[in-house]
């Protein structure tokens, strides 16, 4: 079982743009907990549903994806227009297995 | 018989640009910047100036080799200028020349200065500096990182003390957590945006257990400090100014490297030169009379193992200090109250001094946000190299007649 959040505008822009290896512009920041009792992988991709056609980020970072361990939260970035953000309703993470993790924006007021 | 350091010297003016990502200038603007704002504080002229230590690291990639461009930018009247490099303790390299030269008589003002123009090479502190790093460092250290080796740092003191890694975790995100909402209050700090705990534990790793927060920024600055005797700096005019208690210097001898009685948790020379500068100081209970510090917080385990070098916090007892609250801005001792290398930043032949600007500030309380209230005497440390071999330098100040 998987939980995740979302940080639109994250203070995460800021340090990874001057701290780690100038990359600009990431403003949403993901976390991913791994609230199930086996290892999972969480492959470095995101969907965004329900907003118009489906919207598929492929270069989420860090590249490739999070092993997390039970109990451990992980997170990605990525650069969104904040304004296309609000139209969208779920985010979809797939994990190592081919399974497909779906997760409401709103409830979290995001 | 040496007599030690203590309230030989004073420091009657200090400067330092705003760190960071100095696109707007270079090398040669940002030693004016802080320069000016330095020999304003002082009140003296320019041509007063006696002899000059000049700090920069890593000559290949800013101002070259000698050092003329201290010289030739400030303009300073045809004196001594020694340029000096000790790997990341540099800066302090830099004012324990000038300290000492005052000390010894041989000069009556003196000025120490600290540069680094790091980000134009975009290097970010990971293996392969390219081309501008040259070929020995393969030979020196094939496949040696900073965050490589002292991440093995946490491993071993884990290990040692019996903590599970969890917890260590815990107090090294604790630490960077405390230096972000410390460096948000510092207009001249590099990163200024506050973080959760919960960002600092998900952040990737960079090098296992140190995740993206716990490494240092990497940036450009300069910082001075002008010296003189405190006979000298009466006649000046000047009132409660701020003397060196201490200054110690301790190297790696290669014992660390070689032999197995050191079980890669902690820094000797750190140990030792503390120890010294407390008997310099005429301290007895560091714990209880430090009261601030600025450590070389590299990385979030450098700072945590570093309280207890200091013999601040018992072996094997940070974590739960940490973890208490003891080295926040409200704590026992706060710790990078600026904000450290951490978000204030780390341009390296700068750090030293930027450390001590700091305390000079904060003694005569002109901190601003993060004002503490009275201190009496503040620690620096300052750290190059290793954890297996480096160069450690401490200094204390206070007030003249505390």
């Amino acid at each position: 079982m998987l939980k995740a959040r979302f940080f639109m505008n994250s203070s995460m822009e800021e340090i990874l743009a001057k701290k780690c290896c100038g990359l600009w512009d990431q403003n949403l920041e993901v976390h991913v907990e791994n609230a199930g009792p086996k290892e999972v992988f969480i492959h470095s991709r995101l969907t965004l549903l329900g907003g118009g056609p489906d919207l598929v980020i492929k270069n989420l970072y860090p590249p490739g994806g999070w092993t997390l361990a039970p109990g451990r939260t992980g997170a990605f970035y990525c650069y969104l227009d904040p304004v296309l953000w609000k139209k969208y309703q779920a985010v979809v993470l797939m994990d190592g297995q081919g399974k497909r993790h779906r997760f409401p924006i709103r409830d979290q007021g995001a | 018989m040496a007599t030690g350091i203590k309230d030989k010297v004073a420091i009657i003016g200090m400067g330092c640009t705003k760190f960071g990502e100095r696109w707007d200038v270079g090398g040669e603007e940002l030693m004016v910047e802080a320069f000016e704002e330095c020999i304003e504080d002082a009140g003296i002229d320019v041509n007063d100036i006696q002899a000059a230590w000049f700090g920069t690291c890593l000559e290949e990639i800013n101002v070259g080799k000698s050092a003329l461009p201290l010289s030739v930018n400030l303009r300073l009247p045809f004196i001594p200028v020694t340029r000096c490099e000790n790997y990341c303790a540099t800066g302090t390299e830099a004012f324990r020349g000038a300290v000492y030269a005052v000390a010894s008589g041989a000069y009556d003002i003196c000025l120490a200065q600290g540069l680094e123009k790091l980000k134009d090479t975009g290097y970010g502190g990971l293996p392969n500096p390219g081309s501008n790093g040259g070929s020995l460092p393969w030979q020196w250290w094939p496949n040696l990182t900073a965050p490589g080796s002292f991440a093995q740092l946490a491993s071993a003191y884990s290990a040692k003390y019996k903590i599970p890694m969890d917890d260590v975790k815990d107090a090294m995100a604790h630490i960077s957590v405390k230096s972000h909402a410390n460096g948000a209050k510092n207009p001249k700090a590099h990163l200024r945006k506050v973080v959760t705990e919960a960002q600092v534990k998900a952040s990737p790793i960079v090098a296992y257990p140190l995740g993206l927060f716990d490494c240092c920024g990497v940036s450009d600055g300069s910082a001075c400090a002008i010296v003189t005797t405190p006979e000298i700096a009466k006649k000046l005019g000047k009132k409660d100014f701020i003397s060196v208690k201490a200054l110690q210097l301790a190297l790696s001898n290669g014992e660390e490297l070689s032999f197995n009685e050191w079980d890669g948790d902690h820094f000797v020379t750190t140990t030792i030169a503390s120890k010294r500068a407390y008997e310099e100081a005429g301290i007895k209970n560091p714990r209880e009379e430090i009261s601030m510090m600025e450590v070389h917080d590299c990385f979030s385990i450098t700072e945590l193992v570093t309280y207890e070098d200091l013999h601040i916090s018992p072996r094997g007892g940070a974590v739960k200090d940490v973890l208490d609250g003891f080295y926040d801005a409200d704590g026992g001792v706060p710790c990078q109250i600026d904000g450290g290398l951490k978000c204030f930043g780390h341009p390296i032949g700068a750090s030293g001094l930027r450390m001590i600007y700091e305390m000079y500030l904060q003694l005569n309380g002109r901190a601003g946000d993060r004002q503490l209230d009275n201190p009496k005497y503040g620690l620096t440390h300052n750290l190059g190299g290793f954890p297996f071999q480096n160069v450690c330098a401490i200094s204390i100040v206070g007030k003249y007649d505390a």
